[in-house]
């Protein structure tokens, strides 16, 4: 087991330092650069063009550009903004939490709706399971951004219970604002999730030992809980896994919708104006989200299920 | 000291969202009936004056987050719309565009080529020292100053020195006669900064970190660089009449238009300027507050087609007068703008002359001007210039829906007179390019742009891409006359004299089409009843509007 996360600590690291150098490379590639967002409309002179692409590191080549950031981010220096000047920490650091708030929300969601359903729909064939049947095949046809505009009209228009824009203050407030958001993300991952739990769940309960073990007696609760549930929840754990780094992308549309101030807005502006430090921070965590969600699904499927405690083959 | 619009906004959403809201409002009432209309009067430059004090203001502070807190660095909407509040300029631009006293306490110009300001002795910076001829003069000179890049460098390209003439005094000297400079002293290129703080700093002067030493009735009290600024009331502001009403007054920005539209219509947002065309429908409705629609002629934006040079299809100019003549502008004002905006034949328009005492020689020039669509009459011309069939390509902000929607429209308007029109959305990145970079501007033979000039001087816009020094001259048409009308305006001192000169120019220029106007957006505000004082002009760029806010 201490070998297993060993060996996902180390392709942690793997992934961020490759795709660390293929953002730079790409960000550095595209047309543009950061000191003409700053000049905007103006037409510097050569040397004021030049004394600013100096003092922002851009005159210098590529490859010595991302070793100093390199080594910035191993002494704990994320680098400064070239926009605004300010540490990329503070940017990045004060929306994150709200962020992390909003995708934690959604995917508690996510689980008890998508999981309850797909339950529900796996022990109630008929009626039962052609309704959720029908209720998961259209939730999966709505994005979140057409989710966001019904939400807003009907529960935040017309009802007024939540407010249409921005977020309150303190945590309270702050939740109460980004229940329609984690909804609006939700809704297309509840019918996949309460997909896969209903195929899981159906293919236990249709398994010899299940029906042995109801035959002979056993209290359904019991049978349920360690024989249905335990073996159908690795392929649930992957995709909660999948649709939560998911949501960290989904995060930066429906922020912007809802103008929650998390790091949505932030990663669309900063592309925009080639702000390298804060995309690549931004962009990091994003793939570390991704990479950390793998992982973790990786380890809890360890936990679960003994055969799989090796390094050799996770996922 | 002319700008253009570089709307960053997101592609995804915004579009996706701007799409959907237009479908669902289709099939109720028509859009273009909501907001045709103006609410109320020009002769009106603001709403009520605010009355009591109001703990906190919350505004919309546009599309984006400034870039820096330096007034000089960038020239756009989100900058010019708060920092006017912190780093007022010398002089105060009124609602109804009138210049007042400010830092200075009075102005005169002794002759044509010299401009004398006296200062208000009890002027103040923030950190409490006195605003001296020191710092006026190094705040001025900042903007000749190459390695400061000012934005407004070109309104000081005929200033030959700004001196300090007396204890309180400071005289700027002009290399030909200029009358027209004075304005610029009511705008962001006359803001002024303590200069031992801002040389202090150097290049980090204005960062979000580091902030700026001003004279205005706020501070910056906290700015996050992304989603809001806060600026709360400088409690020793030098000028009680004109102190702040609100505690803070706190800038959110946003892109998506129904995000804007939503928190302006729940109460979280008091208000905005510079809306978005696919809000009016949904603010119209509002009920805790008002959409403020201007009248033709409210603010000085203008929309129009730029040519990139003068070597392609367009070089020729009976091809330029032939689309400038097919292009249905009523129809785009009242399909693309919801109504609020209106045609526009001169770049120049009514927003430029609307309050200026000779209204009526811009007036009478600029009805001579206007025309209805003729599709036949341009495929005629188009004919006669042999450019049946010849492709123009037109480049624009992917961006930006209303944007696209009009480069639509006049790909359709070409095509139907006999060229073939490419229309090319370009990333904001490239777009911007075009405006700074010749080569990029081959690439296409014309652009769209929204430009617009803080205060409103036909001459000054013309100047701007219509001379040879113009620093928005982007395909180098130039014609003697013009030349010579528009330095006779410049220099002056007569506003009927000033008109007469700048329609003469203005008769060649609509001609000859360098640039083709297509429309002139309306102002927009909407304000929550909680709150009242807002200008209705354009003039709540580079100003102390907010310091007027208060509880009705």
């Amino acid at each position: 087991m201490g070998r297993l996360v060993l060996h996902r600590l180390g392709g942690l690291v793997t992934t961020l330092l490759l795709s660390s150098v293929v953002i730079f490379g790409s960000l550095y590639l595209a047309p543009g650069s950061p000191e003409d967002v700053l000049f905007g409309s103006r037409q510097p002179t050569a040397a004021a063009r030049a004394a600013v692409a100096h003092r922002l590191h851009l005159d210098q080549p590529l490859p010595v550009r991302y070793w100093d950031w390199l080594t910035g981010v191993l002494h704990g220096d994320l680098g400064t903004s070239m926009v605004t000047g300010q540490s990329v920490a503070d940017r990045v650091g004060g929306h994150l939490g709200t962020s992390l708030l909003l995708v934690t929300l959604t995917m508690v969601i996510v689980v008890v709706l998508g999981i309850g359903m797909g339950a529900v729909a796996a022990m109630r064939p008929g009626a039962v399971d052609a309704a959720a049947n029908a209720a998961t095949s259209v939730s999966v046809t709505v994005p979140s951004f057409v989710a966001a505009s019904l939400l807003i009209s009907v529960f935040a228009v017309h009802l007024g219970w939540f407010p249409e824009s921005g977020i309150g203050s303190g945590f309270g407030g702050e939740l109460h604002g980004l229940v329609l958001p984690a909804i609006a993300m939700a809704i297309m991952s509840i019918g996949f999730l309460a997909r896969i739990s209903r195929n899981a769940l159906r293919e236990e309960l249709q398994k010899e030992h299940v029906q042995t073990a109801l035959v002979r007696g056993l209290p359904r609760w019991a049978v349920l809980r360690d024989h249905v549930f335990r073996n159908a929840l690795p392929p649930i754990i992957t995709a909660v896994a999948l649709l939560t780094s998911g949501t960290f992308a989904s995060t930066l549309i429906v922020e912007t919708a809802f103008a929650v101030p998390g790091i949505g807005q932030l990663t669309i502006s900063s592309v925009g104006q080639k702000d390298f430090p804060v995309v690549q921070a931004v962009s990091l965590l994003l793939v570390a989200a991704f990479v950390i969600c793998n992982a973790v699904s990786d380890l809890i499927q360890a936990l679960i299920d003994p055969r799989l405690r090796t390094t050799r083959r996770t996922a | 000291m002319h700008r253009r619009t570089l709307r960053t906004a997101l592609p995804l959403a915004a579009l996706a969202l701007a799409l959907l809201t237009s479908a669902c409002s289709s099939s109720g009432s028509p859009l273009a009936k909501s907001g045709s209309k103006s609410n109320f009067s020009t002769a009106q430059a603001t709403t009520a004056p605010g009355q009591g004090p109001l703990s906190a203001l919350t505004w919309y502070g546009d599309y984006r987050a400034p870039y820096s807190e330096d007034p000089l660095k960038t020239a756009d909407y989100p900058e010019e719309t708060i920092l006017g509040n912190v780093c007022p300029p010398l002089l105060t631009t009124n609602a109804d565009y009138s210049l007042s006293p400010g830092i200075a306490s009075s102005w005169n110009q002794p002759d044509a080529e010299h401009l004398v300001f006296d200062l208000n002795p009890k002027a103040t910076f923030s950190d409490g020292h006195p605003v001296t001829p020191a710092d006026v003069v190094y705040s001025l000179l900042r903007n000749q100053d190459p390695n400061e890049a000012s934005n407004y460098s070109d309104s000081y390209t005929d200033v030959t020195s700004v001196k300090a003439t007396g204890a309180e005094q400071v005289t700027v000297t002009f290399s030909k006669p200029d009358y027209l400079f004075v304005r610029n002293m009511g705008i962001l290129a006359g803001s002024i900064v303590e200069k031992a703080f801002a040389v202090k700093e150097g290049a980090n002067f204005g960062n979000a970190n580091v902030g700026v030493v001003c004279a205005g009735p706020y501070t910056v009290a906290s700015f996050d660089g992304t989603n809001t600024m806060v600026l709360k009331r400088n409690p020793d502001y030098w000028d009680p009449a004109h102190a702040a009403k609100a505690a803070t007054v706190t800038f959110t920005f946003m892109s998506d238009p129904s995000a804007i539209a939503n928190a302006l219509s729940s109460g979280s947002l008091d208000g905005a300027f510079d809306l978005p065309p696919s809000t009016i429908s949904q603010l119209n409705k509002a009920t805790d507050g008002k959409l403020y629609v201007g009248a033709a002629g409210s603010t000085t934006q203008n929309i129009d087609l730029i040519v990139s040079q003068l070597t392609g299809t367009l070089g020729d100019v009976r091809v330029r007068q032939a689309l400038s003549m097919a292009i249905d502008r009523t129809g785009i004002a009242q399909t693309l703008f919801n109504g609020a905006a209106d045609p526009l034949y001169a770049v120049a328009g009514p927003g430029f002359w609307q309050s200026s005492p000779a209204k009526s020689v811009y007036q009478a020039a600029y009805q001579k001007l206007e025309q209805s669509a003729d599709i036949a009459g341009a495929t005629k011309l188009v004919q006669q210039a042999g450019a049946t069939g010849k492709s123009v390509s037109i480049g624009y902000a992917a961006s930006s829906p209303t944007d696209a929607q009009l480069a639509e429209v006049l790909q359709q308007t070409g095509d139907a007179i006999g060229l073939k029109v490419k229309i090319i959305g370009l990333p904001d990145q490239q777009y911007g390019d075009l405006f700074i970079d010749p080569k990029a501007r081959a690439a296409y033979d014309s652009f769209i742009t929204i430009n617009y000039l803080e205060y409103p001087e036909a001459a000054d816009m013309y100047t701007s891409y219509a001379t040879k020094a113009g620093a928005q001259n982007f395909n180098g048409w130039s014609d003697p006359a013009v030349e010579a009308d528009l330095l006779k305006a410049q220099g002056a001192a007569d506003p009927v004299q000033r008109a007469e000169a700048v329609v003469a120019a203005q008769a060649v220029i609509a001609k000859a089409l360098p640039w083709i106007p297509i429309v002139a957006p309306r102002a927009l505000l909407f304000q929550n009843k909680a709150v009242t004082g807002a200008p209705l002009t354009f003039s709540y760029m580079d100003n102390a509007w907010a310091a007027a806010m208060g509880a009705p």
